[in-house]
C-alpha cells in the first residue's frame, strides 16, 4: 500500500514538473534537432544554413548601389527573393514538424503521468492507500476520505490523487508565480 | 561592331513569330507605351492577315495617337486594310451592362449596384478581360496587340484568369448549396427565380473560356510582354520589378523597347544633353549586362512629337531596323 501512496504523489508531482517542458520546448526542439538524426533534423539545419545565407546576401545588397550598380544589384535581389522564397518553404516544413514533436512529446506526458493515474486509480479502488487513526475524524469525514469503494477509515486512492495533484498544482504556483497553476481536473 | 552573344536590338523577332496572339506593350506611365505598341502593331499588320490593338486606358490615347476616334467595337484604321483598333471605355462599359441588367424591372437595388461596380477598383481590367473572351470565343483576328494602362494594374489584369477561375470555382460549389436559397430570397427583388440561374450559368460557361485564355497567356509561343522604359533608374527598376512579376506569373517576356534616348551631336555645348546622355549610357550598359537574354531595342528621343499615322510609321521602322545615330560621342 505504501508503493501505491508514495507512485500517485510522483505521477502528481511528475505531472507537475513536466509542464515545465512545455515553457521549454523550443529549447527542447533544439536540443531534439541537433541530437537525433531524423528528416525534422535534417530540416532545421537547413533552415539554419538557408537564415544565414538570406543574411549573407542582404548585407551584400547593402554595400551595393542600385545606382551605380543596377545590373549586379538586380541580380543580387533576384538570387535574393529566390532564397527568401525557399526559407519560406522551409520554415513552414519546420514548422509542421515542430508542431508534430510538441504533439507527441505532451501526449507522452499526459500517457505517462494523467493516463497511468486513471488507470491506477481504477485498478486499485478499493484498496486504501493509508489507514487512518481509529477515531481521529468524525464519521462522516472518514466517509468522505474512503470515497468511493475504499474501506472506512482509509483514504482512497481517488482521495489521495486529488490531493496530491491539487498540493503540487499550489507548490508549483508558489514556486513559479508567472506561469499559470496547472491545476488537473478531476 | 555587333556583338554576337548579344541578341538583336530589334523587334524582328516578334514580328517572325507567327504563332503570337497575344502581345501586351506594358511600362510605367510616360515611357512611350502607345508610341510603341502602335508602331508595334503596324509593323505586324505588314506580316500578318489581320492584327487588333486594344486600349482599356480610359485616356484614349489609341484616339489621340492616330487621329481618329475609336470605340467599344473594332474600327479600321484609316489608311489600313487590316489594321483595327478597339478603345474600350470601362465605365461607358460598366454603364451599359447596368442597364441592360435592370430594363423593366426598376428595383431600388440597381441604383447601389451602380455605385458599388463603380468604386470597384479593377473594373477596367475586368471589362478590357471580357473583350479578350469575345476575341478569345471569335478567333476573328491573327493577333492583339494590348495597350495596357499605366497604372501598373496590368499585371493584376494578367493575373485576374487565375483569380476567376478560383472564384468561379467556389462560387458554383456554393450555388450548389445555397442556389435554392437565394432564387427564393432574391427571386421576388430581380424579377424571377431565372435571374440567379441565368447568372451561374453563363458564370460557368465564363470559367472555361477563362482557364482557355489562362493556358494561353502562360503559353510563352502564344504570348509575350512588351516592356517599355526609358534608361533612367526609377524606370528601369520597375521594368525589372515588372519582368520578375511576369516571369513569377510565367508570362514570357524577353524584349524590351527603352525609348528616348539622347544621341547629342560630337561636340554639342548642349549641358543637358551631353549630362542626360552620360547618365542614359549608364543604365544602358547596366541593362545590357542585366538582360543578357533579352532583345533591348533602343529608340531615339525624336525631335517631333510622334503622333499621325504617318510619324508613327516612321517610327515603327525603328522598331525592326535598328536606329544609328549620326556622329556620335
Amino acid at each position: 500500500m505504501s508503493h501505491l501512496l508514495i507512485t500517485i504523489f510522483l505521477l502528481a508531482v511528475g505531472w507537475q514538473v513536466t509542464s515545465l517542458l512545455v515553457g521549454l520546448s523550443p529549447t527542447i526542439w533544439r536540443i531534439y534537432t541537433q541530437i537525433v538524426p531524423s528528416q525534422a533534423s535534417i530540416d532545421a539545419q537547413a533552415l539554419r544554413l538557408q537564415q544565414t545565407e538570406v543574411l549573407k546576401i542582404r548585407k551584400e545588397m547593402a554595400t551595393t548601389s542600385s545606382q551605380d550598380e543596377f545590373a549586379k544589384w538586380a541580380k543580387l535581389r533576384r538570387e535574393h527573393d529566390k532564397k527568401v522564397a525557399e526559407l519560406e518553404k522551409l520554415s513552414e516544413t519546420v514548422a509542421t514538424q515542430s508542431a508534430r514533436f510538441k504533439q507527441v512529446v505532451s501526449t507522452a506526458r499526459w500517457i505517462l503521468f494523467s493516463a497511468l493515474g486513471f488507470f491506477i486509480q481504477l485498478w486499485h479502488r478499493k484498496e486504501p492507500v493509508f489507514w487512518l487513526p481509529r477515531g481521529l475524524l468524525p464519521d462522516y469525514v472518514e466517509w468522505g476520505l474512503c470515497f468511493p469503494q475504499a474501506p472506512r477509515g482509509s483514504v482512497s486512492v481517488n482521495i489521495w490523487s486529488a490531493c496530491t495533484a491539487v498540493m503540487a498544482g499550489l507548490i508549483s504556483a508558489w514556486l513559479k508565480p508567472t506561469t499559470p497553476a496547472a491545476s488537473r481536473v478531476m | 561592331m555587333a556583338d554576337l552573344d548579344e541578341l538583336e536590338p530589334t523587334l524582328q523577332n516578334i514580328i517572325d513569330q507567327k504563332t503570337l496572339r497575344w502581345i501586351f506593350v506594358g511600362g510605367k506611365g510616360g515611357v512611350g507605351k502607345t508610341t510603341t505598341s502602335c508602331s508595334l502593331a503596324i509593323q505586324l499588320a505588314r506580316a500578318r492577315k489581320s492584327v487588333l490593338i486594344i486600349s482599356t486606358d480610359p485616356a484614349h490615347n489609341l484616339s489621340d495617337a492616330f487621329g481618329q476616334k475609336f470605340g467599344k467595337e473594332a474600327r479600321k484604321i484609316d489608311g489600313f486594310d487590316n489594321l483595327s483598333a478597339m478603345e474600350i471605355d470601362p465605365s461607358g462599359s460598366m454603364q451599359e451592362l447596368l442597364e441592360s441588367s435592370e430594363s423593366g424591372q426598376g428595383n431600388p437595388l440597381g441604383g447601389m449596384m451602380q455605385d458599388l461596380a463603380f468604386s470597384i477598383p479593377g473594373v477596367d481590367e475586368a471589362m478590357s478581360f471580357a473583350e479578350v473572351l469575345k476575341q478569345v470565343k471569335s478567333m476573328s483576328y491573327d493577333t492583339i496587340v494590348f495597350d495596357t494602362a499605366p497604372t501598373g494594374h496590368t499585371l493584376r489584369f494578367l493575373q485576374f484568369p487565375t483569380v476567376l477561375e478560383k472564384a468561379l470555382g467556389k462560387l458554383s460549389q456554393l450555388s450548389g448549396r445555397f442556389g435554392p436559397m437565394l432564387n427564393g430570397i432574391m427571386g421576388q427583388g430581380l424579377g424571377g427565380p431565372s435571374n440567379v440561374d441565368e447568372m451561374l450559368q453563363k458564370m460557368e460557361s465564363m470559367r472555361e473560356t477563362i482557364s482557355e485564355v489562362n493556358t494561353q497567356f502562360k503559353n510563352p509561343d502564344m504570348t509575350t510582354f512588351v516592356c517599355v522604359c526609358i534608361a533612367e533608374f526609377l524606370s528601369l527598376y520597375e521594368t525589372e520589378r515588372m519582368i520578375q512579376e511576369l516571369t513569377s506569373y510565367e508570362i514570357d517576356t524577353h524584349c524590351i523597347v527603352v525609348n528616348q534616348l539622347l544621341y547629342p551631336k560630337k561636340g554639342s555645348e548642349c549641358e543637358q544633353c551631353n549630362a542626360r546622355r552620360k547618365m542614359q549610357k549608364k543604365y544602358l550598359d547596366q541593362m545590357t549586362e542585366l538582360y543578357e537574354d533579352f532583345n533591348v531595342v533602343k529608340m531615339p528621343l525624336l525631335t517631333e512629337e510622334v503622333r499621325g499615322k504617318d510619324k508613327l510609321e516612321k517610327f515603327s521602322e525603328m522598331l525592326i531596323t535598328p536606329f544609328v545615330p549620326p556622329d556620335v560621342d
